[in-house]
This record gives structure tokens, C-alpha cells and sequence, in this order.
């Protein structure tokens, strides 16, 4: 049963990407918009092999190889994530130690979360100009909001569990209540704002780079796309697609050991 | 002299929210010699619990003082020891790692953590499962590690608050047979907290029945049956008839 469910699940993946081989070659569908399949896997394989974007604009940009993308766009997300965990995790701390500040400042969270600061783009590239700034910052301020309130939110939940007064009744001294009480018991929460502020900095760098950017994966996308290189475009969406849920599997394997041992 | 003072305690909750207070003590006194095993029974919400806590420096009294082997209670003491109703074991250390907690917060070496810690895991029966998390163990087998967690710091007196009160009644029943054993083995002072009547009388020496909230003593009863003693689900006729006598005073009590 479970074998067969799991051949029908990969057909139906295999039908779709017949579906979409199919269609452009059958005339269907203009090769504007979309490539065959088997044409987008092997310029795929093209690019990761030369480590080239094959691509008359990007030669005369400059910026012709595979590897100043990537790491412009790592570097955008790794800065603007560490930035997020760092800065959002003892900020969170402070919400929770401080009942007084939390309810401040919960009105303006809310607000914050609702909040699409993307739309901010043009009055970043006022600010900062067009680079790797503006797209950090854009990164950091969509990530951290949720860093700060799993934190205070699961440091909240253990003061809710009988945990900390067993830890009074054993004598544990302030420092100890901190590292053997809070820590682990706030750990699966602050972990999955950590988890999540990863996804948050990743969209905000992708789609600032569409924008305010000369390089990075999101450029790489944008400018294919409008000069009908659309090979290249999709092969670059596939990197984009791939990457991020290889970190996300890796981080949601870690979350669930986190998870099981409190569960 | 005894080991436990309680001299006029008093006990009310102001709520910050503007709520009006709430009187949970009303000049509670007694008092608990060493080595006895006492067990404080009333209805849900009179206070035992808050009496309890007081006891163990975990909550200030209004009125009134507790004194511990002679010294007034300011705070936690490492001579007295609790035990929780609800599952306190802490779900991300294993047994031994359980049990050790005490010990390591009190800096003992480790080579000694582990000797201690293993003599009490006997002690409570849960040999074989040092290495397990608290989710793949029973709710039973969980409150034998938190027993054991409290046990091996040595506790003079032993506090322990409906610590089988989330369990099915057969598990009751063998859980405080364990505990006498373990109470001649190790030789403390048992306060017991509990709503249960029965479960008072089987184990206890003394019995303090206490009024609905705000919770004083309505009375206190020596069982006086011999030691040692086996629970059995039925007890016996002189238990039985000072079970009848009890429940009649308690019954006015339970709202």
C-alpha cells in the first residue's frame, strides 16, 4: 500500500514534467514563457558544470560567472539571517524578562508583522542606494520580528510549566535557572523563528535582488526574463527552488529532534 | 522538638489585575515530629498546596511563620525536598540526566553524581530505565523520576504534594506501597498532600483534615494502625470505620 502510494506520487511528478515538455514542443505554448523540460534540466547542467551563464548580457555585464552570483546571494542572506538571530534572540529575551516593555511595544509588533516592508524598497534605494546594503537591511527587517517573538513566546511558555519552581525548590542559583531551566526548555521555540526567519530572509533577498541589485540569483532571474533568455531564467529559479529546501530539510531535521525530546 | 513548626499561617492572594483577594490560609498551626508521616487531606482549593509551598520557601506567608529544624523558613532549604502533582521530570534530560539535576546544581562530582543517582533509581524501581526521556516512560514510571530527583539530595523532610494524583488508582495503590517502603528505607519526615481520604489513612500516621478555603484545621486524627503496613484496594474495618467518620466532616466541607 504505502509502495504504492509512494509509485503513484512520483508518477503524478513524472506526468507533470511530461506535461511540461510536452506543451512547448506541441507548439502550445510560446518558448517565451516556458522551455521544455529536458532544454531547462540540460542548460541547468551547462551552468553548473561551466560554472557560466551562457548569456550575451551577462558577458557584457561583467558578470558572466555562476560563482558571483551565488555568493553575492549567500552573502545577502547569511548577513541578513545571522544579523536576525543575533540581534532578535536576546531582544526577545529582554521582551520576556521585561513584562513592562512587551506590553509597549505589542501594538507596534503586531502592526510590524502585518506589515509588507518590502513596499519600502524605493525609500532603501534612496537611502542606501542600489547593492548589497539596502538588500541586507531588507533582509534583517523581515526576519527579525519573528526571531524576537518565538523567543519571548517560548520563553513565556516554560514560566507556564512547573518547571521553573522545581528548579527554585532545588536550589538553583539565577545563572543555573537561566542555562539548565529556560534554555532548554524555550530551545524548540526559538528554533523555529530561527527556521523561519531563514525563509523570511531568503524571500526578502531574492526579491530585492529583482530590484535594487546587480548581481545574485534574484538579478540573474529578473534579467533572463527580460531579455527572453528564458532557459537561463528557469534554471535559476530550479537553483533557487533547490537551494532552499535542502537548507529547509536540514533545518526542519533539526527542529524535529528538537521537538521530539519535549514532545 | 519537632522538625516542622507551622504557627499561625496566613495566606491571601492579591491578584494585581484588581481582581478582589482571595483568602487560601486562615491561622493554620501544627506541628510534624521527625520521622512522621503526616498527610494533610481536604477539598479541591483549601489552600493545601499553598500551605505546602510555604512550608518549602517557595511562597511567602500573609501572617504567621514556618520553622524548619529549628531555623524560621526563609527560601528553599537543601534539608527539605517537594514533589509535584503535575509531571515536573524534565522532558529534554533522560532519567539518570533527571535525577542528576540536583546534584549537579549543587556542584558534586560527577563520578559521585552517578553513584547517588543509580543508588536511588534502585531505590524507586526504575532500574533499566536510566537512558530513557520522560515522553517513552508511563506517567507513573515519571513521577518515580521525579521522586528519585527529589530523593537524592538526601531531604530531611520529604514534601510532596498529590504526587500521584494524575494517576489511574491502581498505580496509586502500588506508588504508596512504594513510598512506605521507601520511607522506612530512608528514614524522612513525609508531609502528603492529597484529596483522597483513603489513600490518608492507609499511609499516614496523623491525619490533618482541613476546612474548604479559606483552608484552617477542622481536626487531626492518629490512624494508629501498625507498621509495617501493605495498602490493599479495601481497607481494612478499624480504617474503614475512621474513613466513615472523616468523610462525615468532610463531606460538609466539599462544595
Amino acid at each position: 500500500m504505502k509502495a504504492r502510494i509512494l509509485v503513484l506520487r512520483w508518477l503524478t511528478v513524472l506526468a507533470f514534467l511530461l506535461v511540461l515538455e510536452v506543451l512547448p514542443r506541441a507548439g502550445l505554448v510560446r518558448p517565451s514563457t516556458l522551455e521544455p523540460v529536458s532544454v531547462i534540466l540540460v542548460r541547468l547542467g551547462e551552468i553548473l558544470f561551466s560554472g557560466t551563464i551562457p548569456s550575451p548580457y551577462f558577458a557584457r555585464a561583467g558578470t558572466p560567472t555562476l560563482a558571483s552570483h551565488l555568493s553575492a546571494t549567500l552573502g545577502s542572506i547569511l548577513v541578513s539571517y545571522a544579523g536576525a538571530v543575533l540581534i532578535g534572540t536576546p531582544a526577545g529575551v529582554l521582551l520576556w524578562r521585561f513584562p513592562v516593555l512587551a506590553r509597549i511595544l505589542n501594538p507596534y509588533l503586531v502592526v510590524y508583522y502585518a506589515l509588507p516592508i518590502f513596499a519600502l524598497y524605493p525609500l532603501f534605494i534612496l537611502l542606501f542606494g542600489i547593492g548589497f546594503l539596502p538588500i541586507v537591511l531588507l533582509g534583517f527587517l523581515f526576519a527579525v520580528v519573528v526571531v524576537i517573538v518565538n523567543t519571548a513566546l517560548g520563553l513565556r511558555r516554560v514560566d507556564e510549566e512547573i518547571y521553573p519552581k522545581v528548579g527554585r525548590s532545588l536550589g538553583l542559583r539565577p545563572v543555573q535557572m537561566y542555562l539548565s531551566i529556560y534554555l532548554p526548555g524555550a530551545a524548540p521555540f526559538v528554533f523555529s523563528g530561527w527556521k523561519l526567519a531563514f525563509v523570511y530572509s531568503t524571500i526578502s533577498v531574492i526579491a530585492s535582488e529583482f530590484l535594487i541589485s546587480v548581481r545574485g540569483l534574484g538579478h540573474v532571474i529578473d534579467r533572463s526574463y527580460r531579455n527572453f533568455e528564458t532557459a537561463n531564467m528557469y534554471a535559476a529559479i530550479i537553483l533557487v527552488i533547490g537551494g532552499v529546501m535542502l537548507a529547509n530539510s536540514v533545518l526542519t531535521w533539526i527542529e524535529r529532534r528538537l521537538y521530539t525530546r519535549v514532545e | 522538638m519537632p522538625i516542622i513548626e507551622v504557627r499561625s499561617l496566613s495566606k491571601v492572594y492579591r491578584p494585581n489585575t484588581g481582581a478582589p483577594p482571595v483568602e487560601a490560609l486562615r491561622d493554620v498551626s501544627f506541628s510534624v515530629e521527625a520521622g512522621e508521616f503526616v498527610a494533610i487531606v481536604g477539598p479541591s482549593g483549601c489552600g493545601k498546596s499553598t500551605l505546602l509551598e510555604i512550608i518549602a520557601g517557595l511562597q511567602s506567608p500573609t501572617a504567621g511563620e514556618v520553622v524548619v529544624l529549628g531555623k524560621p523558613v526563609q527560601g528553599p532549604r537543601t534539608e527539605v525536598g517537594i514533589v509535584f502533582q503535575e509531571d515536573s521530570t524534565f522532558p529534554w534530560l533522560s532519567t539518570l540526566e533527571n535525577v542528576k539535576f540536583g546534584l549537579k546544581a549543587r556542584g558534586v562530582p560527577p563520578a559521585v553524581q552517578e553513584t547517588l543517582a543509580k543508588e536511588v533509581i534502585q531505590l524507586v524501581g526504575l532500574q533499566g530505565f536510566e537512558h530513557h526521556y520522560p515522553r517513552e516512560l508511563s506517567g507513573g514510571m515519571r513521577q518515580r523520576v521525579a521522586i528519585a530527583r527529589t530523593l537524592v539530595l538526601r531531604p530531611q523532610i520529604l514534601l510532596m504534594d498529590e504526587p500521584f494524583g494524575a494517576l489511574d488508582a491502581q498505580t496509586r495503590i502500588v506508588l504508596g506501597n512504594e513510598l512506605l517502603r521507601i520511607w522506612q528505607e530512608i528514614q524522612a519526615t513525609i508531609l502528603f498532600v492529597t484529596h483522597d481520604l483513603l489513600e490518608a489513612l492507609r499511609l499516614a500516621d496523623r491525619v490533618i483534615l482541613m476546612t474548604r478555603r479559606p483552608g484552617q484545621i477542622k481536626r487531626i486524627v492518629e490512624t494508629a494502625a501498625p507498621r509495617p503496613r501493605e495498602q490493599t484496594p479495601v481497607a481494612s474495618a478499624k480504617t474503614a470505620e475512621l474513613a466513615n467518620m472523616l468523610w462525615e466532616e468532610l463531606r460538609q466541607e466539599v462544595v
